[in-house]
């Protein structure tokens, strides 16, 4: 190695610094020693005991584990289809060219500057049975509409509803892919007299399938990550309808101080994200299209 | 030989030297446990107490502008004793357990029962019980209202000082009262007089068909729950105190229930409790004739535009009762500065600490006579019949269990069953039904 490269690699150690220190102090560190306080009894005051893999065989045998994993199961594969879908349609919508198309573009994309705490009071009004603009809007349809955070039958449409207002993350990525693909396949297209939706799904989707991809992973784990919504709006109520995982890990960790138990479903989400994703990986690799220099081979 | 001699002066020297050491070392024990008694005795002179201490409190702006009030008050009183003022407003209970965990614990930290219960457990509190035997005063039944000792000990030895309690009562608005041509609720009235009285106080104005003013709230909570069984003579456990038996699932809790559900399902008297959440402004607002809820509203309902009165729920059972939230202030058993802490914390019992305190009207004080006084019954903005606040007292239980695990009994087992019979899923009796057997269930582990 000569001198200048020697040198270029400590300006690089140096400059990635931050980082590092920052992720092993607050995020590796942390990692470890959760995984270890898995396997004890911990109530954060005193001092934790060994107790094996009793919190993880605890977990089995506890009914709101279940109801945790349940809700956001079912949270996940209603929003993570539709979410994936609409901001795609949305996008390609907004892709086309037109008047105010920057106007419209902002206007999707406004909900998810917001933070997620003022989202979630905002919509805990929209729901408001009696006072809400959701029920005064159904009403002036002539329908009756529901207790939506205080009857456990709505309450997780309620939640539904509510993420399709943020799905501005996943459009603004899918703008961005759409913009990206190259105007001459379009071009070609149009020639050989392809309509709409045949360019849609030989050149769109396909040029676009990395992007879906990425999109589809990331939402897949923001909502098994779903946590705002129960601890501000619902409370994982009403009768645990809204019992997300996440919020259900918060409250043995904050609330009833039962870190070991925390931890260990702390972990088991993390083994579910990565089987679910190595499944999702897997399950694409015929339908993802990468361009690459070897001229289009199917990752 | 001279060597010898110098040798055996030094050894004498140094026996010698041990010996007075050891002397000089018993003599300073002695001082110590005398110093010791006089500290849990409080006499110690108030200008020798010295230490850094920080205290920690959550609040409004104006129970903090109180706490403020008492520390300056403390600072008169100690001179010597320096005091940072550490208000936690979000997530207390997180934060000052991170402190603690931190080995930063506050050395005064104000809270409820079941807090102190749960820290106490876990051997982070001092043992208080041989500053209260010191205590005449603390003692005394003619002074404080010992009966509402019993929530804050641990094992049978105090954990805290206490700062007083509230109980829940009944809020009622005159004005609509006189409207509707109701007699003001009395000590003596019965349910039926309570249901013909909420018949009139719910009134469709407009005659659109929905109401637009109730007579009543019927919150969720398992406060307001609570104060409706303990009105009807029933109990969560034997002993709130010491609960060695749950007994939820009894006739009386039953009827209980079943008023508050049919206050809102059957006789439409009660907002349901998304309203209720919602419009919190519905008594406030004169939307809503009556309030179950505790007297420390009388703070934030100081400025009320109209006449409001303060009532019990019929109480027709021998065994009818109130619930009460009740407040003090612990020790961690690490403090560096025992007797500094155990000045201010005990200020907070004494007069001068609860005259302070009690002026807001957010709580009524352990200080009976504090509690009594004119100035506090009859303070700006404060309800009719303000005094009952003090009388329902004698009669009130600690609306939390004195259980390690009390929150989670109440989000896991109380509350979804709660909500169950509120969405119809449940009658009133399988309703206490699963609450008696999830109330068992975690009885054993949070004791």
């Amino acid at each position: 190695m000569s001198a200048r490269e020697k040198k270029e690699q400590m300006k690089f150690f140096l400059f990635i610094s931050p980082w590092i220190i920052g992720f092993l102090l607050f995020t590796l560190v942390p990692m470890i020693m959760s995984l270890y306080y898995s396997f004890t009894d911990w109530d954060v005051l005193t001092p934790e005991r060994f107790v094996g893999i009793e919190n993880y065989k605890g977990l089995f045998q506890d009914e709101l584990f279940f109801q945790s994993v349940k809700v956001t199961g079912i949270f996940a594969a209603i929003v993570l289809p539709l979410n994936v879908f609409l901001s795609l349609m949305t996008a390609i919508l907004l892709n086309m060219e037109g008047r105010f198309i920057g106007l419209f573009r902002t206007i999707f994309y406004l909900p998810s500057v917001l933070s997620g705490v003022v989202v979630a009071i905002l919509w805990q009004w929209i729901f408001n049975s009696k006072y809400g603009l959701l029920n005064d809007f159904l009403g002036k349809l002539g329908i009756e509409g529901p207790r939506w955070l205080s009857d456990s039958q709505w309450s997780m449409w309620a939640m539904v509803i509510m993420s399709i207002w943020t799905i501005g993350g996943n459009l603004i990525l899918y703008l961005a892919g759409l913009q990206a693909v190259p105007l001459s396949l379009y071009e070609a297209a149009r020639l050989d007299g392809a309509g709409f939706w045949k360019k849609l799904f030989s050149i769109t989707l396909p040029s676009m399938s990395p992007i879906i991809l990425f999109a589809f992973l990331t939402t897949m784990i923001s909502t098994l990550q779903t946590f705002t919504q129960a601890y501000i709006m619902t409370d994982g109520g009403p009768d645990n309808s809204t019992l997300f995982y996440v919020y259900y890990v918060y409250k043995n960790g904050f609330m009833y101080k039962k870190m070991g138990k925390a931890c260990a479903m702390a972990w088991l989400l993390l083994i579910i994200i990565f089987v679910l994703s190595v499944f999702v990986l897997k399950a694409s690799e015929k339908l993802v299209y990468y361009e690459s220099d070897e001229g289009g081979k199917l990752a | 030989m001279r060597k010898r001699i110098i040798s055996s002066l030094f050894i004498m020297s140094l026996a010698a030297g041990l010996v007075l050491t050891g002397c000089g070392g018993k003599e300073s024990g002695d001082v110590d446990e005398a110093k010791a008694d006089a500290t849990t005795a409080g006499t110690v002179p108030h200008d020798e107490v010295e230490g850094e201490i920080v205290f920690t409190a959550w609040g409004s702006d104006a129970e903090l502008e109180t706490d403020r009030e008492v520390l300056d008050a403390f600072q008169k009183e100690y001179p010597n004793v320096k005091v940072k003022f550490e208000p936690i407003n979000d997530d207390y209970l997180t934060k000052v357990e991170t402190m603690m965990l931190a080995g930063e614990a506050p050395d005064v930290i104000y809270g409820h029962p079941k807090y102190f219960q749960k820290w106490a457990s876990q051997d982070l509190l001092l043992d208080m019980q041989p500053y209260f035997d010191n205590n005449e005063q603390f003692m005394d039944d003619s002074v404080y209202a010992t009966n509402l000792y019993d929530a804050f000990k641990y094992e049978d030895k105090m954990v805290a000082t206490v700062n007083g309690a509230d109980t829940f009562l009944l809020f009622y608005n005159q004005d609509l009262f006189d409207e509707a041509g109701v007699p003001y609720p009395t000590e003596d009235w019965t349910w039926s007089d309570f249901l013909a009285a909420c018949d009139k106080l719910t009134i469709d104005k407009d005659g659109d068909g929905e109401t637009d003013q109730y007579a009543i709230t019927a919150g969720k909570g398992h406060e307001q729950i609570e104060a409706y069984m303990a009105a009807f003579g029933g109990q969560l456990y034997d002993d709130v105190n010491d609960p060695s038996e749950v007994q939820v699932n009894s006739e009386l809790n039953q009827e209980a229930l079943q008023m508050w559900y049919d206050l809102i399902n059957k006789y439409g008297y009660a907002p349901d409790a998304e309203g209720t959440e919602v419009v919190t402004g519905g008594f406030d607002g004169g939307q809503i004739a009556m309030d179950v809820d505790g007297v420390y509203q009388c703070v934030y309902r100081s400025g009320v535009d109209f006449n409001m009165g303060l009532a019990a729920l019929p109480m027709e059972d021998v065994n009818s009762h109130y619930v009460s939230l009740m407040a003090g202030y612990c020790i961690p058993k690490d403090t560096k500065y025992p007797e500094a802490a155990w000045a201010l914390a005990s200020f907070m019992q004494e007069k001068a600490g609860q005259e302070i305190l009690a002026s807001t009207g957010l709580i009524t004080t352990v200080d009976k006579e504090v509690a009594e006084s004119d100035a506090v019954i009859n303070m700006e903005g404060a309800p009719d019949n303000h005094i009952l606040r003090v009388t329902s007292l004698d009669n009130a239980v600690n609306v939390d269990a004195k259980l390690t695990n009390w929150q989670e009994t109440v989000d896991s087992v109380w509350q979804p069953a709660i909500d169950k019979l509120y969405n119809g899923d449940l009658t009133v009796k399988e309703t206490l039904e699963k609450i008696q057997s999830g109330l068992e269930e975690m009885l054993e582990s949070g004791r």
